[in-house]
């Protein structure tokens, strides 16, 4: 069992791990959002548009964390603005916009990091470089993993309720736009928190297989958010102890590893699960549950 | 306890409901009838302040409807709400008291009241830690109910609340209504098409067609040479009156 754990003791092994651990933390956080409004395919938009602004601030300023932050937030905010408006002033429809913006800038990106750079760089920016995380990456996956943690303790029951019917948090007088773009820069935060680690592609494995995961096991908002969490960071620390045991890539094995524990909750859970649905029996009326078979 | 005092609603300058007129009494339990694009929806959200009004107003117990938002609440129709979504009926029907409480402020022991009571009051008792994703149909409806009683509403506005609903349970719907209007200084008006559960449920109606086309007791408002001239006439789409 040591070998498994070996990579606690490297410093350097450790730091990533505790990286991915906090990105993890966010990612299942915010994850939850997206599963449940089903905007799974604004955090892929957002992963991909945020190319361009790091790439921009990278060629201006070589690997200033800041930089990136700041070129990445602005880009993939851009993008969510740009498609909301396109999506109220012409007659595409709001997914289709973010399609069609993410398509644009990923490829703006990738035309500008390979001018500038070499095809390793581009291969970093898409896939991540775990190993290679320093403190400053540490700093910044750890604060706005506490950001994100704070902002879900501070406003969970409007969250909940926008997600769950944004038109009722209206009618209330809630701050149902605030809100929304609250969502919407958490997960460019969150994202740009796992960019360095995991990559643009990979750091969406982070963000959409824990929560789709604690989906198939949880009837209940806190604790799928709760859950989805918890496979997060189990799943990062089962890949990277994988990956360390084994000698494989790390980032990788980490999606690999919440693929995995996707896939089997796919199978077994007991609710949701696809063993279950089928050794389910045909309902048959009974009594006390005609409602639930009659009005379906 | 509520009136429409010569109510005109237009979607830019095409009217979609002109020159309504009528009184209904505390306990009323009214249904807003009328063929599709009458106005109907269009007249339940501007009573609740979604929609503006061109000309007229709407008062409620001789004060005006918009400064009173907080006893009114409008209920759209059951499909715009995800029901797969991870929620149990309790926890639904607690989000009706958000809006007295805001972001912060905890449960109280009259809050836990209001959400129990509400949850009696549409038969949701032994359904409180269901999850949503495997109600009926008609227990859907009732949960979205219960979470507007809840939040301390004394007027419902419910916009097709038997579509898709088999008989049993727009007859249980409605009898629940009928005893939540009855019990207090409340008013319920429900736009729908089911004019034989509304005949012979429902106290009283108002039947549109673009037009005011009778208002009052509803066995009289809704007699045939009412329908017939209401479902004859022209109609004007109520463009994005369900948005």
């Amino acid at each position: 069992m040591s070998g498994w754990l070996d990579f606690l003791s490297d410093p350097g092994l450790a730091r990533a791990a505790a990286t991915c651990a906090f990105a993890a933390v966010g990612a299942g956080l915010v994850g939850c959002v997206l599963t449940a409004r089903r905007l799974a395919l604004v955090a892929d938009a957002l992963a991909h548009s945020l190319l361009p602004g790091a790439g921009v601030a990278w060629l201006l300023f070589g690997s200033s964390m800041t930089a990136l932050l700041v070129g990445g937030l602005i880009a993939a905010l851009a993008t969510a603005l740009g498609a909301g408006l396109l999506a109220r002033l012409t007659r595409l429809k709001e997914d289709a916009a973010f399609a069609a913006l993410f398509s644009a800038l990923f490829a703006v990106g990738v035309v500008l990091v390979q001018r500038a750079g070499t095809p390793v760089d581009l291969l970093r920016f898409l896939f991540g470089e775990v190993l290679a995380v320093g403190p400053a990456d540490l700093r910044l996956a750890a604060t706005v993993a506490t950001l994100t943690v704070a902002g879900f303790g501070l406003f969970h029951r409007a969250i909940a309720i926008e997600c769950f019917d944004p038109v009722f948090h209206r009618a209330i007088g809630g701050r149902s736009a605030l809100i929304h773009s609250g969502l919407l820069v958490a997960t460019a935060l969150n994202l740009i928190a796992a960019l360095h680690a995991l990559g643009i592609v990979l750091a969406l494995g982070l963000f959409m297989l824990p929560a789709t995961t604690a989906y198939l096991w949880c009837e209940r908002w806190g604790a799928m958010l709760v859950a989805s969490c918890a496979i997060a960071v189990a799943g990062t620390f089962i890949g990277f102890a994988a990956s360390c045991r084994f000698a494989l890539p790390s980032g990788p094995s980490i999606v690999a590893a919440l693929g995995a524990l996707f896939v089997l909750s796919a199978l077994f859970s007991p609710r949701h699960g696809l063993v279950a649905r089928l050794r389910r029996p045909h309902r048959h009326l009974r009594e006390g549950d005609t409602h639930t078979v009659c009005e379906r | 306890m509520l009136s429409l005092r010569d109510l005109t609603l237009c979607y830019g300058r095409t009217p979609a409901v002109h020159h309504v007129a009528a009184e209904f009494p505390a306990g009323a339990l009214v249904a807003v009838a009328g063929p599709n694009g009458a106005g109907k929806s269009t007249l339940l959200r501007a009573i609740v302040g979604l929609h503006p009004a061109t000309a007229g107003s709407v008062l409620l117990d001789g004060a005006p409807a918009g400064d009173q938002r907080h006893r009114l609440a409008w209920l759209p129709q059951r499909s715009v709400v995800d029901w797969d979504f991870p929620l149990a009926v309790g926890d639904v029907v607690a989000m009706g008291r958000a809006g007295r409480l805001g972001a912060w402020r905890g449960f109280s022991a009259a809050d836990r009241a209001a959400v129990a009571e509400a949850l009696t009051a549409m038969g949701l008792d032994e359904l409180i830690d269901r999850p949503i994703a495997a109600l009926s149909g008609g227990q859907q409806q009732r949960v979205l109910i219960a979470r507007a009683l809840a939040g301390g509403a004394d007027v419902l506005l419910l916009d097709e609340p038997f579509a898709g609903l088999d008989l049993n349970a727009a007859r249980d719907l409605v009898a629940r209504l009928r005893a939540w209007v009855g019990s207090g200084h409340r008013l319920a008006l429900c736009a729908l098409h089911e004019i034989d559960v509304a005949r012979a449920d429902f106290s009283h109606a108002l039947l549109l067609a673009t037009h005011l086309v009778a208002a009052g007791a509803a066995h009289e408002a809704l007699a045939d040479a009412n329908l017939a001239s209401a479902f004859a006439g022209p109609i004007v789409h109520d463009h994005g009156a369900h948005r």
